[in-house]
């Protein structure tokens, strides 16, 4: 059933080849089968993924795959944490001490959406289908979006009203930031990613800073992204 | 569609079940639901369920889709029976608490069992979610110049505050007096983006009304 056009688009547009890998290697075969399994979750969706097809277009046999992996959930759970971890970092990375925060919060969007972009297939998977894993994936995926709310936090300190603004405050702004994401992924929309770019700035900045003023730094960001 | 009633016999046989559904997946989670638990719940045996849904994975996306239905009902009314924007979007939040609190099962099939339950599922929620977008966007109306906001905002405020609710959910699962708290504070994010940070921070102040805005389907 595809009620949605919108998810009619996980078989067009997401496509990546995967990685030039030996076969040979037993590093190689774990990331071939992660890579295999990204892309089968992002084009199917979770329930529809089975350890057959893993192995399948892994090129590999079943045995490869149960002597790195007892069942298909804990391959997911493998992929998805070393996924996660990833972008954390990727995002980590970009928050440069020395710089005040509201640029740290630029910098950090920048970095986030342009790991997307490079590489949708991942993105779709992490984004879009593993919270659909089950329990212990939809926490690993909680625990980046918490990342998220943890560095957008700091902005209270710039605030005059930083204590009275609701406690939930940067949870909300993060779970935005991770829904506009997802509504570009479901309808494929990959190329429109980069211009969200001043939009989420404004919606993190603004409750911190006011509307001027985030308005100002997310034309900004949007200007250098644009630029480099 | 009618929900929850201990009359069995009068009870029609998809509603019954339905209501089952939406227990023993708020109970177990729906990975942990077997189609036997559900039978053995509703009072009925595996022909009649066969009668009216294709699969346990068709029963949960049925009754999610009905369940959305009879709260998306309540809310346009509620929204209906206020006057400012503000006004409307509190009643429809309240709405939402009310409609989970009447039955707290819900929130844990509404909110988290349904990413679990595969693609039809995912589909159904994105729909019903999208539906609040206009009810959102509708706070440009309430500027001196409505084309200052972008339209898309809603969908991003509607995703945040979704998230929002999720996390609640998943925190205080077994403790549905603890969900009202965040009723406030996602009211803040709503309005802020229209009305501004004054009249944000006012809705922190704003007590629950003491009864429903409009009845809820229970």
């Amino acid at each position: 059933m595809r009620a949605l056009p919108g998810r009619s688009s996980r078989t067009s547009g997401l496509e990546k080849p995967a990685r030039v890998t030996r076969a040979t290697v037993p590093g190689a075969q774990r990331e071939r089968i992660l890579r295999a399994a990204a892309e089968l979750v992002a084009k199917r969706g979770y329930n529809d993924v089975s350890v057959e097809l893993i192995v399948k277009r892994a090129r590999v046999s079943f045995k490869t795959f149960y002597a790195r992996f007892p069942n298909k959930e804990a391959c997911f759970l493998e992929l998805f944490e070393e996924s996660f971890t990833a972008y954390e970092t990727t995002v980590a990375e970009a928050l440069d001490p020395e710089v005040e925060w509201p640029h740290r919060v630029l910098a950090a969007l920048c970095a986030f959406l342009a790991e997307v972009i490079a590489d949708p297939v991942l993105a779709r998977a992490c984004l879009v289908e593993a919270p659909t894993a089950g329990p212990a994936v939809l926490e690993r995926y909680e625990r980046s979006l918490l990342a998220f709310a943890f560095i957008f936090r700091e902005g209270r300190s710039f605030s005059s009203r930083g204590e009275e603004l609701p406690e939930s405050l940067e949870e909300t702004l993060a779970g935005s930031l991770l829904w506009s994401v997802y509504q570009r992924l479901i309808v494929g929309e990959v190329d429109q990613l980069e211009a969200l770019l001043p939009s989420a700035a404004e919606l993190v900045l603004r409750p911190y800073l006011g509307e001027e003023e985030a308005r100002r730094l997310g034309a900004e960001a949007g200007a250098a992204a644009v630029g480099s | 569609m009618r929900w929850p009633r201990r009359d069995l016999d009068a009870e029609a046989e998809p509603s019954r079940i339905s209501s089952a559904i939406v227990e023993v997946v708020g109970e177990r989670g729906y990975r942990q639901t077997d189609l036997n638990l559900v039978l053995a719940r509703a009072g009925v045996d595996r022909g009649t369920f066969e009668r009216h849904f294709a699969s346990l994975e068709d029963c949960f996306c049925i009754t999610y889709q009905g369940l959305a239905t009879d709260f998306l009902a309540a809310a346009a009314a509620a929204f209906a029976a206020e006057r400012t924007w503000r006004d409307r979007i509190r009643a429809i939040a309240y709405t939402m608490l009310d409609f989970l609190e009447a039955e707290p099962a819900r929130a844990g099939f509404l909110f988290v069992e349904v990413l679990f339950a595969g693609e039809r599922a995912q589909l159904i929620r994105e729909k019903n979610i999208a539906v609040l977008y206009p009810f959102i966007d509708l706070g440009r109306e309430e500027l001196a110049d409505p084309d200052s906001v972008p339209s898309g905002l809603a969908e991003v405020i509607v995703g945040g505050v979704y998230e929002g609710i999720r996390l609640q959910v998943c925190r205080h699962r077994d403790d549905p007096d603890a969900w009202a708290a965040i009723v406030p504070q996602l009211m803040y994010s709503v309005v802020e983006p229209y009305l501004g940070a004054e009249a944000a921070l006012e809705e922190l102040e704003i007590l629950r009304p003491r009864r429903a805005v409009t009845a809820v389907p229970s």
